[in-house]
């Protein structure tokens, strides 16, 4: 996803695009205020007098109105940013099938409230938490079909996402029908890793059991499937929503199913941050408000040090260990005071104390993420603060890190903890919830057996990025519709529409040049018009092939991204040769035009002989043509079509019909009547028919 | 500017196509009138039909399509006169040759080659009849 930034665009409504404007209209009012202020400030200045009351009016009120804009603008690009959960939602769909076929299981997928409206960002980052349980729903939750036809279920189960917003919180729920969390086993499980005495088990209510599945490495399947159930997981899920500043809640009934519910705040947009701005030492620093738990005052003479060197305080009846901002970043201390400043920071890796020489003020900060290169830890990103001043932003993260003497970045951090885990032992326990980001980055398969998929030529005219934009759409609308067409395989409109897309697909890929893919696209396309015409019905293989065409220009369409040459996976085109027509019966060699004469029929022959009796010339053409770009059998009938502009045909070698059937060469033979003079019908030949019409050579016989 | 002064209609249900032909077409001169489908533009071409001067139309289409636009232009008495081009792939023979049969005074087939594009209209503007 994020390989191809540049190509992640989203739409724009027209009318917030207009807003937009009014406020940049705006912005230039406010920007030409000050300009006047400025001058008149300037102005008393070099008369060393004291500013006027208007100057203070118009600096208040350009300050109003810039504080009104910019609090606008933040909103207005919030409301810009919010996507519909739809596009994440159905992305699912897909994989719920392959993961229902591949473990004998049968799922209905259902969602809900696809219309909700969520940051794009939140879209996107919920993909894995929500991959990771509807593969564990379907592979763990859902039962055999056997199995639950013999606890009176049906067969199929339900799989449901359901969104909706609550005030100022988005909900996400996960449903299945199936059987439930096991809560012997998890009980059994968490005492086996020490989670909890065999004792104390008793006392423990279902959620309270519940809340073991967070933990690493607990897996209750005795065996990983291929799929999911590798351990790693819920913990990561929960850390995942927990990024997001959500929550999660479990429901489960033995035998009836389990629903897990996010609970996620709306957030702010993502490069505008809420931050505490303190002051430590010289360094100005900006601390997430997300992350502070609370500021204090704190008399230097109660700090405990009772633990050697650490210090601590005590915070609501606990104690927080106490850093100084400077020290952790590597800086000068803070100077002694009798009274220190405290901030209480919390992020997922604990709780701790930094204390700085002063806070300065709460601010919306406009965060410029720090490169990499310069390697500061406990740093995320610089930001201008008030009073035009270069401020730090502290990652919170890194900063409880650094704490504990860790100096590592967070994913370094998370990296290890991964590692460590998997080295404990549970060798299946890999993190394979993350789809290709950090487990297994998917090899760019230039796999042996692929076509070598030479010929597709570059691109002729402009436009190739609309093309590609375009297939894209082209690819989820197809995905989605062959989806449902699984469930109604009668409908027609839905068939006429795959169809559609297909054959839009195809047009599309020729456009950006890719004609050896364009070409299988067309035999699928021949499949779904063979269908649409009643010839044929649709059945799981046709949906399999179907699927996997648009796979396959997934894939040519990373390829082409990469500057590869898109490949054709043998496997489809074999599926697709038990679909092709037997090769239709090419009539004969192409018609020999100096073998043949006209053959007319009765009406013509009549047609014929009385344009004679009224006087109009009749000819006879013999025409070679070698069209460049074109089928010749279609220019033939182009021409054939044209000459009928300039008077009547009588007949041709080939005859229409064996043109149509392509049994034509590069010649042809014409008789035909006109009503213009001779010398125009030379002129219709030399001037628009060798130019125009490619024809390489013609004579042109009247009869006398 | 060739075609200066000269009206263009483009039928394609997708906008890709749509803008692509049109950036051709504006280049040589014409005035570019788009059409999501060919009911659209036959509105279009029913409301003025003295405005257009050439017809670019896709073949598969919702609500109406190429073959259907081609023979409601061909058989309305002020439309009949516009050269109608429909464009689709190579692989389309048999659509092409429906087409034609329905109407349609030439083809251009995808990936557009612009020497063929050229051609095609030079044959279509010019009239020997």
């Amino acid at each position: 996803m994020s390989n191809d930034k540049a190509l992640d665009r989203m739409l724009v409504r027209i009318e917030h695009l207009d807003t937009l404007l009014n406020l940049v209209g705006e912005v230039i009012i406010t920007s030409n205020n000050l300009h006047t202020t400025n001058r008149r400030i300037q102005a008393f200045y070099d008369q060393s007098r004291p500013l006027d009351k208007l100057c203070l009016d118009m600096l208040k009120s350009s300050e109003v109105s810039s504080n009104r804009i910019s609090s606008d603008l933040h909103s207005l690009v919030m409301d810009i940013r919010m996507v519909e959960i739809r596009q994440t939602f159905q992305r699912f769909r897909r994989s719920i099938r392959d993961l229902a076929k591949g473990g004998g299981k049968q799922v209905e997928f259902v969602t809900e409230g696809e219309e909700t409206l969520v940051d794009k960002t939140i879209a996107e980052k919920l993909y894995d938490p929500l991959n990771h349980q509807i593969r564990n729903a379907v592979d763990h939750g859902v039962e055999d079909p056997l199995e639950r036809q013999r606890a009176g279920k049906n067969p199929v189960a339900t799989v449901t996402l359901k969104a909706y917003q609550k005030e100022n919180d988005i909900f996400i729920e996960i449903q299945d029908d199936g059987r439930g969390i096991d809560l012997a086993a998890v009980a059994a499980q968490a005492v086996k890793r020490g989670l909890v005495e065999e004792s104390a088990l008793a006392s423990l209510k279902p959620p309270q059991i519940h809340a073991f599945i967070y933990h690493p490495g607990l897996s209750t399947k005795a065996q990983a499937s291929q799929m999911s159930g590798r351990g790693v997981g819920m913990d990561v899920v929960k850390s995942n929503v927990e990024e997001l500043g959500g929550e999660i809640t479990i429901e489960s009934t033995p035998g009836k199913g389990s629903r897990f519910t996010y609970r996620i705040p709306q957030v702010t947009a993502v490069n505008i941050v809420d931050c505490l701005t303190v002051r430590a030492g010289k360094n100005h620093y900006a601390i997430p408000i997300l992350n502070v738990i609370s500021t204090l005052s704190y008399p230097l003479a109660k700090i405990s040090s009772a633990f050697g060197k650490a210090r601590s305080i005590v915070y609501l009846g606990g104690i927080v260990t106490l850093f100084d901002l400077n020290e952790l970043l590597k800086d000068e201390p803070i100077e002694e005071q009798d009274e220190i400043t405290v901030v209480i920071v919390e992020s997922k890796y604990g709780r701790i104390a930094v204390r700085v020489s002063e806070l300065l003020s709460p601010e919306k900060l406009v965060f410029t993420p720090l490169s990499t290169v310069f390697n500061t830890h406990g740093i995320s990103g610089t930001t201008m603060i008030a009073g035009n001043r270069m401020g730090l932003i502290v990652d919170p993260q890194e900063l409880v890190l650094l704490s504990r003497g860790k100096r590592k970045r967070v994913e370094e951090h998370d990296a290890e903890v991964q590692k460590s885990r998997r080295d404990a032992g549970d060798e299946g326990e890999a993190d394979a919830w993350r789809p290709a980001a950090v487990a297994a980055p998917r090899p760019e398969e230039p796999e042996a057996g692929l076509s070598p998929g030479g010929g597709d030529a570059p691109l002729q005219i402009g436009h190739r990025e609309e093309f590609l934009m375009e297939l894209e759409e082209m690819l989820k609308e197809a995905d989605e519709q062959v989806l449902s067409l699984e469930n109604n395989a009668s409908d027609k409109e839905l068939v006429n529409r795959i169809f559609r897309i297909f054959h839009s697909m195809k047009g599309n890929l020729m456009m950006v040049g890719l004609t050896e893919l364009g070409g299988v696209i067309h035999e699928v396309e021949s499949i779904m018009d063979r269908v649409r015409g009643g010839g044929m019905e649709i059945t799981a293989d046709i949906i399999d092939i179907l699927l996997d065409t648009t796979d396959t220009v997934k894939e040519a369409k990373k390829a082409i991204a990469s500057g590869q040459t898109p490949a054709i996976k043998p496997s489809l085109r074999e599926a697709l040769e038990k679909y092709r027509k037997p090769k239709e019966v090419k009539g004969d060699a192409p018609v020999d035009v100096n073998q043949r004469t006209f053959s007319l029929g009765s009406l013509e022959q009549f047609n014929l002989m009385a344009q004679r009796y009224s006087g109009q010339s009749v000819y006879q053409a013999y025409l070679s043509f070698k069209p460049q770009y074109q089928q010749p059998f279609l220019v033939a009938l182009l021409i054939l079509k044209r000459i009928t502009r300039i008077g009547s045909v009588y007949g041709s070698v080939p005859m229409v019909e064996e043109i149509e059937a392509q049994n034509i060469g590069t010649q042809i033979k014409i008789l035909f009547s006109s009503h213009l003079p001779e010398e125009a019908v030379n002129a219709f030949f030399a001037d628009l028919l060798v130019p125009f019409y490619d024809v390489t050579d013609y004579q042109l016989l009247k009869e006398s | 500017m060739e075609y200066a002064g000269k009206t263009a209609l483009v039928v394609d249900d997708y906008n890709s196509m749509r803008v692509a032909m049109k950036d051709l077409l504006v280049r040589k001169g014409f005035t570019v009138i788009e059409a999501g489908d060919g009911l659209q533009g036959l509105e279009l071409l029913k409301e003025t039909p003295e405005k257009y001067d050439i017809i670019f139309s896709d073949i598969v289409m919702p609500v109406m399509d190429g073959f259907e636009l081609c023979q409601e232009v061909k058989s309305h008495p002020s439309l009949y006169r516009i050269p109608v081009v429909v464009l689709s792939t190579h692989t389309d023979a048999s659509y092409l040759l429906k087409a034609i049969n329905m109407g349609a005074d030439d083809y251009v087939a995808k990936p557009i080659e612009p020497a063929l594009l050229d051609k095609v209209i030079a044959r279509l503007m010019v009239s020997y009849e």
